[in-house]
């Protein structure tokens, strides 16, 4: 296989032995009629770990985590969660996961409290510590002065909290969200992004599906992008843009330099090319041979005066596109 | 400059039509009717068969009976099968929030509105058309004059266009799918005075009065007529009425796009609850027997949501469910009491079929929403994904169901105590002041003596309730819409209580229990069949004894003990498969193991 195939790539670092990943998805396959969903999809996350899932509508993120949360019985492969077989044990399964799925479910005629208090019950939380752990998720979600308010009242950035609130309630180990930030407003999806933050502090371990990409970039620490129910690439963010071979672009202003300086820079190791623009130069930097630091390291060495050296954030996009081709589903 | 000439294409009739091509249901819905059509006619033919001996020469002139038997079936499945077909045309656009998409196309208003009753007509049309070769037949026997042939082709069409061009009004005005066809069969019922009124009027002036008998359905209608003027009056008299529906649905289908989906029965509950609000404020005072405290819930979530937030399953609006169906029937029962003895009966009779009706109709409404209201409030997954096992999902479920189906079994009960009293010649009610006492001790002491009438009916009210619910909450969890899944329950149950009766008792209506009687193995048969024989013979033999205690013993005990197989069976086979009818994973120890999600109709 070609190295510049995107489907050679390989997850990287595998989850060490001894360690039980708390997801374990081998060669996952899911039919929709003759809809081939998802096609041999696999996946290790360990305890701890934020992964983001990424890809076009109807790539097959909802179906994974949903195969995950027990709600899909007709599929091939093995899908675990902390070691117990989702087909063989869903029981055990669903007491160990948290899943918020796409949209929010609404019981128009309940509030808050007994949103809170009716998911508690299905959860069979014992009665006597019902109203404690609901007055914790409620001040974790900071929606306490929302208690008693008609869930359907609720705006829609209040409802993924409330969402968040509700699947924390039993304390799961690992959360399901598939597009907790789906429709929301900047606002609302910052409040959704730092609560998810508070919650890998805390030692969750998250499983995100988005197609927005730069939504994932900040906040999860391994990234799997699937297209057409295959895992095009997986690894952290810097793997996938080394494995990409993507070129990242630094913003240079330099003072008192001659044109035979960007001849020189163009011969430092790693840069690609530069472009001259009126205030600045666009250096090209392929980050697997030289990293930003050497860069900066070189210029000094040629003495230059660094008036602004600034390296362009990673192009969560282009790496996207790339992957994919452009295509969708 | 181009000149433009009108086009003539009917895009929005043409989608339906491939909609509805591409619907496996189309086609296994009409191979079920003409099988069912083709069955019953075939019996008609039978009994011709059979009534005219060896000599085929008296089958002439025979063909009668056979044209009015395929017409009278074709009338009863456009009454069943149309409003159903015809009630989502607009609803389902606004369900599915594309009615405005349509409106803003160059298609205007009534052609949106003409091109969607056409897409339910032409499904309709060819229903009938399926008898077109049984007409020829039964004509070719003789006895149908050609007039009266075309007469039963003209009115099944015109009561098809009247029929949809009502549903299609409904569907306009209603912003849900259910309403639409609640609303259609009770403005039909309502309209069926003024099709009477204007029938006479027109008789009357035309001097087309009817010579024949009417047909037990359509008092106003004649569905065949061998008079030219009468044939004219009938098409006028719904023809009338098509074109005001056409009109008002036109006027509806803009002003009501956006209407909020209302729950009609919540609806009409909150309205009544108003009366009775000034009605307890007014005579007590403003008295509270039973105050509806919502409490957190316990161990069972889906129970207490059921019975204490949804607010027709709360104990205060059982209450009012009660109150609504129980007065009004008492005072029926009541006034008739001083009546002759069939005469009292008879009412009692007919109260008890239409408690029936309701009940069931009640029970299929609550049933069907318990699983696709989730559905349609995007919570199923939510509920799946807990702890919580589906078969305490489905029985927790369930449970508000039963709760309705006490209720309702105090309107039954009522009128088995009032009919048994009736039968004993009502004793006590010429006892003055003191009937208040004696009365109802009377009416308890009259149990004994009609014991197999009251086990007949305390068992139906047992068997059958249970099974229509678990058949109507099973169809709910296999359907996405509480719409399709009502419907489905409806024809399904309606189809069951009546077709059997039908293919059984191949006879007019009215001796349909006479003709079962006297045929001990069909009626055993028919019972079988059919759960609605056994209260038919309950109501006509129990009181009368014309079969005798035993037999009818016999009778009770065979049918209820089929039926409550039936009933445990079912609740039985869906708990055990309730994983799998839910679309969820299995564990390896339960009795599927990983099993695929069911299929959604």
């Amino acid at each position: 296989m070609p190295p510049d195939d995107p489907t050679s790539l390989k997850p990287t670092d595998p989850v060490p032995a001894d360690v039980v990943p708390v997801v374990s998805i081998e060669n996952l396959h899911v039919h929709y009629g003759a809809i081939h969903a998802v096609r041999g999809i696999s996946i290790e996350i360990p305890p701890g770990e934020v992964y983001g899932f990424i890809g076009p509508n109807g790539a097959g993120k909802s179906t994974t985590i949903k195969v995950l949360a027990t709600l899909i019985g007709h599929f091939t492969g093995t899908a675990k969660i902390n070691g117990i077989d989702v087909a063989r044990r869903p029981q055990e399964v669903r007491e160990q996961i948290g899943y918020m799925p796409d949209f929010f479910g609404v019981y128009e005629d309940l509030n808050v409290r007994e949103y809170l208090h009716f998911f508690a019950a299905a959860y069979r939380i014992p009665r006597k510590q019902r109203k404690t752990v609901i007055d914790d998720v409620l001040e974790l979600t900071d929606l306490t002065h929302k208690i008693g308010d008609q869930v359907d009242s609720l705006s829609r950035g209040m409802k993924q909290r409330l969402a968040l609130a509700r699947v924390l309630l039993h304390d799961p180990q690992l959360l399901l969200l598939d597009e907790p930030a789906s429709g929301l407003d900047p606002r609302a999806r910052i409040e959704v992004r730092e609560l998810l933050k508070a919650l890998t502090e805390m030692g969750k371990t998250i499983l995100i599906s988005s197609h927005i990409l730069h939504e994932l970039a900040h906040l999860c620490t391994r990234i799997g992008i699937i297209e057409t129910g295959e895992m095009v690439a997986q690894g952290s963010l810097q793997e996938i843009y080394r494995q990409l071979q993507l070129m990242r672009i630094v913003h240079v202003q330099l003072t008192g330099s001659d044109d035979g300086v960007v001849d020189q820079i163009r011969k430092i190791k790693g840069v690609a090319d530069v472009e001259q623009h009126v205030d600045r130069l666009a250096i090209q930097l392929l980050e697997d041979h030289a990293a930003v630091e050497d860069l900066h390291e070189a210029l000094v060495n040629l003495g230059v005066k660094i008036h602004m050296f600034q390296p362009e954030a990673m192009d969560m996009e282009t790496a996207f596109m790339k992957l994919t081709e452009g295509k969708t589903a | 400059m181009i000149r433009r000439w009108p086009q003539l294409g009917l895009p929005l009739l043409t989608k339906e039509l491939i909609e509805q091509a591409a619907q496996r249901r189309t086609y296994f819905v009409r191979l079920l009717y003409a099988s069912l059509l083709f069955l019953l006619a075939y019996l008609e033919f039978e009994r011709i068969l059979a009534a005219s001996g060896s000599n085929t020469l008296a089958m002439l002139g025979k063909g009668t009976d056979m044209f009015h038997q395929v017409i009278n079936l074709q009338f009863l499945g456009i009454l069943l099968f149309l409003p159903s077909l015809a009630c989502g045309a607009i609803t389902a656009e606004k369900e599915r929030d594309s009615l405005t998409m349509l409106l803003v196309t160059r298609l205007g208003p009534f052609t949106i509105l003409f091109e969607k009753l056409l897409g339910r007509l032409v499904p309709m049309f060819t229903f009938l058309l399926l008898s077109l070769p049984l007409l020829a037949f039964a004509y070719s026997l003789g006895g149908v004059s050609t007039l009266e042939l075309v007469s039963g082709i003209v009115m099944l069409t015109m009561i098809c266009i009247y029929i949809g061009s009502l549903a299609v009004m409904c569907s306009s005005w209603c912003g849900s799918t259910v309403s639409a066809f609640v609303s259609t069969y009770a403005i039909g019922l309502l309209s069926y005075p003024f099709l009477v009124l204007g029938s006479m009027l027109l008789d009357a002036r035309f001097n087309t009065l009817a010579t024949g008998s009417f047909y037990y359905a359509v008092a106003p209608i004649e569905l065949t007529t061998d008079s030219l003027g009468k044939l004219w009056v009938q098409v006028t008299v719904l023809g009338v009425p098509c074109l005001l529906f056409i009109v008002l649905g036109r006027l509806f289908l803009v002003r009501r796009a956006h209407v909020i989906r209302r729950n009609l029965v919540l609806t009409l509950f909150r309205r009544l609850d108003h009366f009775f609000f000034w009605l307890n404020e007014f005579t007590t005072g403003g008295v509270v027997l039973v105050r509806d405290d919502v409490q957190l819930p316990d161990d069972q979530p889906i129970t207490w949501r059921e019975t204490q937030k949804k607010t027709l399953g709360t104990t205060r609006y059982l209450i009012r469910v009660l109150v609504s169906i129980e007065t009004p029937l008492f005072l029926v029962l009541a006034a008739v009491a001083g009546m002759a003895y069939q005469a009292r009966l008879g009412v009692a009779a007919e109260a008890l079929y239409v408690v029936w009706a309701l009940a069931v109709l009640l029970i299929a409404v609550q049933a069907t929403s318990l699983v696709t209201g989730e559905r349609s409030h995007q919570t199923i997954d939510l509920l799946l994904a807990s702890p919580m096992t589906s078969r305490e999902i489905i029985l927790q479920k369930h449970y508000s169901v039963r709760r309705l189906m006490y209720v309702l079994g105090v309107p039954l009960g009522t009128i088995f105590l009032f009919e048994s009293w009736f039968a004993n010649g009502t004793p006590g009610l010429e006892d003055g002041p003191t009937a208040v006492l004696t009365v109802p001790l009377a009416a308890l002491a009259s149990t004994f003596f009609h014991f197999d009438y009251i086990l007949c009916s305390v068992l139906s009210v047992l068997v059958y309730l249970p099974l229509c619910s678990w058949i109507a909450l099973l169809i709910g969890i296999k359907s996405r819409s509480q719409a399709r899944a009502l419907l489905v329950t409806l024809l399904l149950l309606v189809g069951w209580a009546f077709l059997p009766v039908l293919v059984f008792v191949n006879d007019q209506p009215e001796t349909i229990v006479e003709s079962l009687l006297s045929r001990p193995p069909v009626a055993v048969a028919a019972c079988l069949c059919s759960p609605s024989v056994i209260i038919l013979i309950n109501e006509t033999d129990g009181l009368n004894n014309v079969m005798g205690t035993n037999d009818h013993l016999a009778f009770t005990l065979i049918n209820f003990a089929v039926y409550g197989l039936g009933w445990w069976g079912l609740r039985r086979w869906c708990l055990a498969h309730s994983n799998q009818l839910l679309g969820r994973i299995a564990d390896d120890d339960s009795d599927l193991g990983s099993q695929p999600a069911g299929d959604v109709l």
